[in-house]
């Protein structure tokens, strides 16, 4: 009976998908599609180093794209290789045992004199690195220099009055003063993280391990400030997608963002340098001392592919060697910190050599430092808050989040 | 109440309320229902007059102005079709399509066969077992098949689409099927088997061409459902290689900076040729399958 | 009938009768077996299988990336009265299915009665399905332009009152869902009065003709001539759209997908979310629970009404 044979053909078809999709995916998972011309040479360079062919895949937006990879560690089906975020979002990868302990590759590549001991810490989850550092970056204030010249305004501001001062400054001469977006899922929290950093450190590192709540005084003291500064329209449009847009077409003046943005500005025809420059965000409170946001972005590695496919390890040690950091720097403005490459432009090389004139208190970013579980759910509230910056937004944003917050915190 | 029939006046309203009656009514709604319809097309016109635009002309000009040529049109098919590998895509979906709603309405047919036509004991059981089916919302699967699915390595497979299409597709066409096989009479199969024809046989040659006209129309009805699906395929088969189109046209949204809407609903206007292009030719059978649903 | 047969026959020859008839029934029972497994193999494997699998899921805890864990009890449906976005997504699932359930009906009858005796009935009948045709995706691609600050709409008004006029349609709490649902409802609306139109076309044209004669008004008819006739199929239209209301997913994750509160949108979405990016499995499998108990519960219930008013009218 031939439906009979159907369903023997159906069984056969399944045994056989079954088996051969157990063949590992020598892929590099990226959701970073700004950066797709340097992530494809660390792919290319990876495939040389290794013999192997690894491909690079990119999904987008960022919190499908941690859909996706959620479901594949879920499912033990975890590709080769896969970009991550450091702090919190690494030891939950950690946690589940799918992440390679990257030690031997650490140690020779501090040898070569490529990394140093403290770079390893940036990528360790107790005390053993887990991570091939793929972006270091510091967080900066982007401003255009015409638009700053045209206001009058000689100097970046060093402190908190100047710049709300310049911010009016700027609004007079026709600028927006600030891009602030709430794309890509992820955005929203930038500024509210920002304005709690500014006038109290320690508060914004408890909110991340459950010490400060959501709805004291800490975070409606950022609130106000963030109302405020919405009320004399110092913010763009929070509805445009496409981040970079208003910095780029010189409708806003300032761009609060990583320093890795400066090659998309680069890509929209604005000089490094030249058509924009950067400056440390200043703290609110004056009496709080200067601080910066370090972000470093690892390329974690599958311990079961790594296991399966030992060349693969040449592949690892080739992407913390020099040439993959110029590969990032020349192709993506993207620096990864390696002491023998070369960082890729003015702006990265200015950044840096801010922090180290300003010797600011170095912190992680809220986003890797904040439970994973509940991090989507709380830059929801904040976004909620800059399409409609109203104190009673503002009151349900924060206990919103403060419910998530606690919850989570009693439960775990 | 006595009535005069001899007054002239109720003789006149008795005849005007005749011609009331005869004259064809609502000829005045005519007005209302265009208004209505071009309200109701204005999303179709803004389609057609947006695949003709380049990007910097649609965010120079007005959104329901004309496009100043007809030529952008090709050039948005080919950013659409690249960007998005939408014949990739487009390929994919048409075979889960047509394999998987082929098989489900096939499986279907034969267990409403076996529930109708033969003597199955339990049988209400069995139809009951598969229309729970349809009960539940899609939300309560998609977890466990996740998880199933990378187990089995049907996560990201070709395979692993079409099987769950097929099992979605399944309980509908058998609730109607059921409905349409025990309607047809008896002695058609029984003279069969009199013959000494296999059931088999019977259910070939005698009961498939009896009910061609329910087949094709729930054929129809699960193809459009599967080519249409975003959920599924987002879920368990998001690569390129096995995508559905649905989750192609939608990875075009979010690519802002790189692309302008008019590649974007160049790309609807594309996902769309196939079901619409099948709604056109066999219409009637969409309409046969409406009814169906509707017993 | 067999019983007063036996009467007049030997308890043997019953016995083997009825063994007969039996082993005749089992035979087409194993024949019928075969008919019936693919169907039966598919949908238990690939659909029941997994409900169960939910179910289960639900009461374990709550874990990123792993899965099934540890027995959690009652944990995971005690959060959803602790986290505010539940019952957020739940209130805005309520405005869908009344939305859903009230609004296409409407606008699909009114349709249907307008177009009952109209010229090119075909025509518009074509016209209005369209939409049903496309996918949610594509639909939800185009509104989303439709609704854009720059968009059809505000360029609309704009136009004819010569204002300017910008509405974040996708982008506020206030204007989202019913936006979405009136997307909904554009696309709904054409099958809604197809389904419609084939039951009026049911109801026997003498009773109407004869109230009218008798002077019967509009509305009189409608109401106590058309309406009765008719609820069987406004309760079938109902059971979808209300099917339809509660589980809606695609049009708002290709909509509102720049709407930072798109989480909460529906407790669809919002088992989405938990589910597959927060990694909350096992409490958004509770969440699928409790939507799915209220789908079953709600379309059970119009299930029983709708068989008893066909019941009452033959």
């Amino acid at each position: 009976m031939s439906y009979l044979k159907t369903i023997a053909a159906l069984g056969l078809l399944t045994t056989v998908s079954v088996g051969s999709a157990f063949a590992q995916d020598l892929s590099i998972y990226s959701d970073k599609t700004p950066w797709n011309a340097g992530m494809t040479g660390v792919a290319a360079d990876a495939s040389t180093a290794s013999g192997q062919t690894i491909k690079l895949q990119e999904i987008t937006p960022t919190d499908k794209y941690q859909a996706f990879m959620q479901t594949s560690i879920a499912g033990n089906n975890v590709p080769a290789f896969f970009t991550w975020w450091n702090g919190q979002q690494l030891s939950d990868v950690v946690a589940t045992g799918i992440a390679a302990d990257l030690t031997p590759y650490w140690d020779k590549a501090i040898a070569d004199g490529d990394f140093t001991a403290a770079q390893r810490d940036l990528v360790s989850v107790d005390g053993k690195p887990y991570g091939v550092l793929l972006n270091v970056a510091n967080w900066v204030v982007f401003y255009n220099t015409a638009a700053f010249e045209k206001a009058g305004i000689a100097a970046p501001p060093t402190t908190w009055a100047e710049l709300m001062a310049d911010a009016d400054k700027l609004k007079a001469a026709g600028y927006t003063p600030f891009n602030a977006p709430t794309s890509g899922g992820w955005m929203p929290f930038i500024w509210f993280s920002q304005l709690v950093l500014g006038n109290d450190p320690d508060a914004f590192v408890g909110l991340t391990d459950g010490s400060v709540p959501y709805d004291g005084p800490a975070v409606k003291k950022a609130f106000e400030i963030w109302g405020d500064m919405y009320s004399k329209g110092y913010f763009t449009d929070p509805r445009e997608q496409d981040d970079s847009k208003f910095f780029a077409n010189g409708t806003a003046a300032m761009f609060l963002i990583g320093d890795w943005h400066s090659g998309q500005f680069a890509d929209l025809g604005m000089k490094p340098g030249v058509d924009f420059k950067t400056f440390l965000m200043p703290s609110v409170d004056p009496a709080v001392p200067q601080s910066v946001i370090v972000e470093a972005s690892p390329i974690v590695v599958s311990k079961a592919a790594l296991d399966a496919n030992p060349d693969l390890g040449k592949a690892v040690q080739a992407m913390m060697g020099a040439d993959v950091s110029n590969i990032l720097g020349s192709q993506s403005q993207v620096y990864n910190g390696n002491l023998k490459g070369t960082p890729p432009n003015d702006i990265i090389k200015a950044d840096n050599d801010l922090v180290a004139a300003a010797k600011p208190r170095a912190l992680v970013r809220w986003w890797e430092a904040v439970p994973s579980q509940i991090q989507g759910d709380l830059v929801a509230a904040m976004g909620a808050f800059m399409l409609d910056p109203t104190p009673e937004t503002a009151a349900k944003s924060m206990s919103t989040m403060q419910a998530i917050n606690a919850d989570y915190w009693a439960n775990k | 109440m006595a009535v005069d029939i001899t007054d002239q006046n109720f003789i006149n309203g008795l005849i005007e309320q005749e011609r009331r009656a005869q004259r064809p009514r609502g000829r005045w709604l005519v007005v209302p229902i265009l208004v209505l319809t071009i309200a109701y097309l204005t999303p179709f016109y803004y389609l057609f007059v947006t695949i003709f635009k380049t990007s910097a002309e649609y965010a120079q000009k007005g959104v329901l102005e004309l496009p100043a040529s007809l030529a952008p049109f090709a050039d948005n098919v080919v950013q659409a079709w690249t960007i998005a590998h939408l014949g990739q895509a487009g390929l994919n979906s048409l075979s889960y399509a047509v394999i998987g709603g082929a098989i489900a309405v096939a499986f279907a047919a034969a267990a409403a066969f076996g529930m109708t036509r033969l003597n199955l004991i339990g049988a209400n059981g069995w139809f009951m077992l598969i229309f729970t089916g349809t009960l539940f919302p899609f939300q309560m699967y998609l977890v466990p098949l996740l998880f199933g699915y990378q187990r089995l390595g049907l996560i990201n497979s070709w395979l692993g689409m079409l099987l769950v299409y097929v099992a979605i597709c399944i309980p509908f066409p058998l609730l109607v099927l059921r409905n349409s096989f025990s309607g047809i009479t008896r002695e058609v199969d029984e003279a069969a088997r009199i013959e000494g024809a296999s059931e088999w046989r019977v259910f070939i040659s005698m009961i498939v061409p009896n009910a061609k006209g329910p087949l094709i129309a729930l054929f129809l009805l699960q193809f459009t459902f599967i080519w249409n699906d975003l959920l599924f395929s987002s879920i368990l088969a998001n690569g390129i290689e096995v995508r559905s189109i649905m989750v192609a046209l939608q990875s075009l949204q979010g690519t802002y900076s790189t692309i302008g809407p008019n590649v974007v609903i160049t790309a609807t206007l594309i996902s769309s040729i196939p079901t619409v292009l099948l709604f056109v030719v066999l219409r009637k059978y969409f309409m046969a399958g409406l009814q169906l649903g509707n017993k | 009938m067999i019983t007063t047969a036996s009467a007049s026959l030997s308890p043997e020859v019953l016995k083997d009768a009825r063994r007969r008839e039996r082993r005749v029934a089992w035979r087409q029972t194993r024949v019928a077996w075969l008919f019936i497994a693919p169907a039966v193999f598919m949908v238990s494997a690939f659909l029941l299988m997994p409900v169960v699998f939910n179910i289960i899921l639900s009461f374990t805890k709550w874990q990123k990336f792993t899965g099934l864990d540890k027995f959690a009890g009652f944990a995971n449906y005690a959060r959803l009265f602790n986290v505010p976005y539940f019952s957020e997504a739940l209130s805005n699932t309520a405005i869908w299915v009344v939305g859903a359930m009230v609004l296409p009906l409407a606008f699909g009858l009114g349709l249907a009665l307008l177009l009952r005796n109209m010229p090119l009935q075909e025509t518009f009948k074509s016209l209005f399905f369209l939409p049903k045709v496309l996918a949610p995706t594509a639909v939800g691609a185009i509104w989303y332009y439709v609704y854009a600050p720059h968009g059809v709409l505000n360029s609309a008004v704009a136009g004819l009152t010569g204002q300017p006029f910008d509405v974040g349609w996708l982008y506020s709490a206030q204007t989202v869902t019913p936006s979405v649902i009136f997307t909904f409802v554009w696309q709904t609306v054409g099958i809604t009065m197809v389904l419609l139109l084939l039951g009026l076309a049911a109801i026997p044209r003498d009773p109407i003709e004869a109230a009218r004669v008798d002077g019967a008004s509009g509305w009189q008819i409608f109401r106590h001539i058309i309406w009765p006739l008719l609820l069987p199929t406004v309760l079938v239209v109902t059971i979808l759209n209300v099917a339809a209301g509660f589980t809606t997913f695609d049009l708002l994750w290709v909509m509102a997908g720049d709407y930072p509160g798109k989480r909460t949108l529906s407790l669809a979405v919002y088992m989405y979310y938990e589910s597959f990016s927060n990694g909350a499995w096992a409490y958004g499998s509770a969440v699928a629970v409790v939507l799915g108990a209220m789908v079953i519960a709600v379309t059970a219930a119009l299930a029983v009404l709708q068989s008893r008013v066909e019941k009452n009218i033959r």
